[in-house]
């Protein structure tokens, strides 16, 4: 079987403890840690550094291991001085004065641009780009800014297409110091923090997985700071690349980047609970990433792996409908239901409804919530609603928790390691990304 | 007996050059005892007075537009080599007319008299038409508060708002970039009157937002349907249309009166240029019978 081909993003984690992005670590149950990119081999796993070195650690000594595959890295394509397939450079919108691109042969790349920028309802500045197929990262260093021209925003971008007013995600560094995570789709919240403060010679990277957006920053390329995200639903074919304007689109600005890689492939998350689109999660802590496809007050239908599944209502804890704006965690213990718009209607639910989709339309859902203050309410009248929290999730008993690329969890009695593959409760599974060992608390 | 008269007029040609003599030893003795300074002040004290009057109109107008300088940075700095050459140009006037060299010192002074027009337009550059492009010009940050403070119903009045801002601003500034020494006035012209119809559209678009916003709040309560306030809704957006339409023809009447006083300047030239040609025909048809004789008849008054 092949080995497990995912590059760990982190994107909830505050990752000030050197945890490589495109890497997968190791942790042991006397205490080591080790990263670099880990594989599967007969009653072990193997963990390369990025000097070579490699460590093999025997699975009896595991307490959680993160999976990671070579990340399909991919530098700025250079050629006669500009950039070579698959990349393009293009101006955006209506800027004052044409952009232009010049790449030495490192891949160094000097951008001059004017324009307005990457916000309001509809864009213009210079971008550099190259297709992106599903999730991944784009990575640059921002070198210098040339102070002697006018004041220049620089950043990385994955945008759904060159429209002036296309759904977009960028990590920037603007002239007032500060690293912030812009965004336009419709659903998303605006963003209206500072950012954080940084300055020319920071990496900047920008990490899509599946609907999350996430921007990071590091001061050498190695140890990465998460700084914002945001949940944007984008389609998989997307163009990754670098933004880069001037203020009021007078002028033309000028800014060097060098190192800039694109990394393509789907990115696990190192935290259990969440990650999933659409699903469910059980009482027992069970997690399965499927399409719901009907509900009523006994049983509800999951789509999953090409099969239908009918699972007792009374065992959900979360029926997860569409990316939910606010991560789960932050509802844990509670029950109602979580709009798209980020509103929660806290209660009981005391009744729930999904008809399939037919016709063309989506499912219908219809779900009843209680609550002392607010009475009865049908929060999904006005409203899509994103997840419904039925119920709170039972202490786990199965010593390992495993989790597979699509995001779902499942509690397991034993776990094989094999060079074919590992084997969940005597099941192979062919795309674990993580396995976490219960440690009894002292 | 008498001189011979050859010997005479000899005598009164040596007295006359002696005479001529003394005179301009004379003169020069009288310029001798007053000194330059003095002879020139009213030159001096001019040529110092302009310099620096325009010394204080550069540091006013630069104070002004510090906070703009992300779009007026390049001009500042090239309008102050403009004004730095005329001032210079006056103090060098004022000190050869204090060495006495009253020949150099006009042409320096007249130098930098014609300089004054040109720095006039790097002043109007500024001030009429770069500033007020930063001050349309919409920033992120803006938008971005703005926008989370609109009410959901406003949000399209506010997104036509901003792009009329940068539409005015970029107005603006093209009118900035073709103010030069010796640009095409009727070019000019024209990009002036889109700018200044760019900017009466943006303050249109801002009311709107604004009216749309208050409305939007006034009208808290969608239980409250529009049949139930129909009348008195339609009353408000009347009026507020009667509000744009006043706005909009008060500009259009504003370009007629350019225009027209455009039409006027030319007018007044033409008639100047006519005038004077039919003077110097008259001149030249005056002086031309006294230089050949003429068989011609002589022309029927």
């Amino acid at each position: 079987m092949r080995r497990q081909a995912i590059v760990t993003a982190g994107a909830w984690t505050l990752l000030m403890c050197g945890f490589l992005m495109g890497a997968g670590s190791v942790e042991t149950l006397d205490g080591k840690a080790y990263r670099g990119e880990v594989s599967v081999d007969e009653g072990a796993v193997v963990v390369r550094a990025e000097g070579g070195a490699e460590v093999r650690v025997p699975g009896e000594q595991l307490r959680h291991v993160v999976f990671s595959s070579a990340p399909t890295s991919a530098p700025l394509a250079v050629s006669d001085g500009g950039v070579a397939k698959p990349w393009t450079s293009q101006d955006i919108g209506g800027v004052h004065l044409p952009g232009q691109v010049d790449c030495d042969a490192s891949g160094a790349v000097t951008i001059k641009a004017s324009g307005w920028g990457a916000w309001g309802d509809a864009d213009s500045l210079r971008y550099v780009c190259r297709p992106l197929n599903g999730d991944g990262q784009i990575t640059a260093r921002i070198v210098a800014v040339d102070p002697s021209q006018k004041p220049v925003s620089v950043g990385v971008m994955i945008r759904q297409s060159l429209a002036l007013d296309s759904l977009m995600a960028a990590a920037c560094l603007h002239p007032a110091g500060e690293l912030r995570l812009s965004r336009r789709s419709p659903n998303a919240p605006p963003d209206l923090g500072d950012g954080v403060k940084a300055a020319p010679g920071t990496w900047i990277r920008l990490a899509r997985r599946g609907s999350v957006f996430a921007a990071y920053r590091s001061a050498d390329g190695k140890t990465w700071e998460q700084v914002d995200s945001v949940r944007i639903s984008m389609p998989a074919q997307t163009l990754a690349g670098l933004a880069a304007w001037t203020e009021g689109n007078t002028s033309l600005g000028q800014v060097l980047l060098d190192s800039v890689t694109v990394v393509e492939g789907s990115a696990g998350t190192s935290s259990f609970g969440s990650g999933i689109e659409q699903g469910l999660v059980l009482r027992d802590g069970t997690v399965w990433a499927g399409s719901v496809r009907s509900a009523n007050q006994n049983t509800l239908t999951l789509t999953r792996g090409g099969q239908e599944k009918a699972i007792e209502l009374s065992k959900v804890a979360a029926i997860i409908l569409s990316a939910p704006p606010v991560e789960l965690d932050t509802l844990v213990g509670k029950t109602g239901a979580l709009l798209a718009a980020g509103d929660f209607v806290e209660g009981a639910v005391s009744g729930i409804s999904i008809a399939p989709p037919a016709d063309g339309k989506p499912a219908q859902v219809k779900v009843t919530v209680s609550s002392v203050v607010g009475g009865i309410l049908e929060p999904g009248a006005t409203q899509p609603v994103a997840a419904v929290l039925m119920a709170g999730v039972d202490e786990p008993v199965a010593p390992f928790r495993v989790r597979t690329a699509d995001g779902s969890v499942q509690q397991a009695q034993a776990i094989t390691l094999a060079k074919s593959g590992i084997v969940v409760d005597e099941k192979p599974v062919p795309d674990v990304v993580e396995i976490e060992k219960r440690v009894a608390k002292p | 007996m008498g001189t011979a008269p050859g010997c005479s007029c000899r005598w009164l040609l040596a007295l006359i050059v002696m005479l001529q003599l003394c005179g301009a030893v004379w003169a020069q003795d009288v310029a001798k005892e007053t000194p330059p300074a003095e002879r020139f002040a009213d030159n001096i004290r001019s040529a110092r007075t302009l310099a620096k009057s325009l010394n204080d109109e550069y540091s006013q107008m630069a104070g002004d537009l510090q906070p703009y300088l992300a779009y007026a940075g390049d001009d500042l700095a090239k309008t102050k080599e403009v004004y730095a050459s005329l001032t210079s140009d006056l103090e060098n006037a004022a000190a050869k007319w204090e060495q006495g060299d009253d020949v150099a010192a006009t042409a320096l002074f007249k130098k930098a008299q014609q300089g004054l027009a040109p720095r006039d337009v790097w002043r109007t550059r500024l001030t009429q038409w770069r500033r007020p492009q930063a001050e349309l010009a919409p920033t992120e940050d803006w938008c971005r508060q703005n926008e989370a403070g609109a009410r959901p119903a406003a949000l399209p009045d506010f997104r036509r708002l901003v792009a009329a801002k940068k539409a005015a601003a970029e107005a603006c500034g093209a009118v900035a970039d073709a103010t030069v020494p010796g640009a095409d006035p009727v070019a000019l012209n024209e990009l002036k009157e889109k700018a200044y119809a760019a900017r009466v559209e943006s303050e249109i678009a801002n009311w709107e937002y604004h009216w749309a916003n208050r409305l939007d709040g006034m009208w808290f309560d969608k239980g409250v349907t529009k049949d139930e306030i129909e009348k008195p809704l339609a009353a408000l957006l009347l009026s507020q249309q009667e509000l744009i339409k006043l706005e909009r023809e008060r500009i259009t009447h504003e370009r007629r009166v350019r225009e027209a006083q455009v039409a006027l300047t030319k007018a007044e030239q033409g008639f100047g240029e006519a005038f004077w040609a039919a003077v110097r025909a008259r001149e030249a048809a005056k002086a031309a019978p006294a230089t050949a004789p003429s068989t011609a008849p002589a022309a029927e008054k």
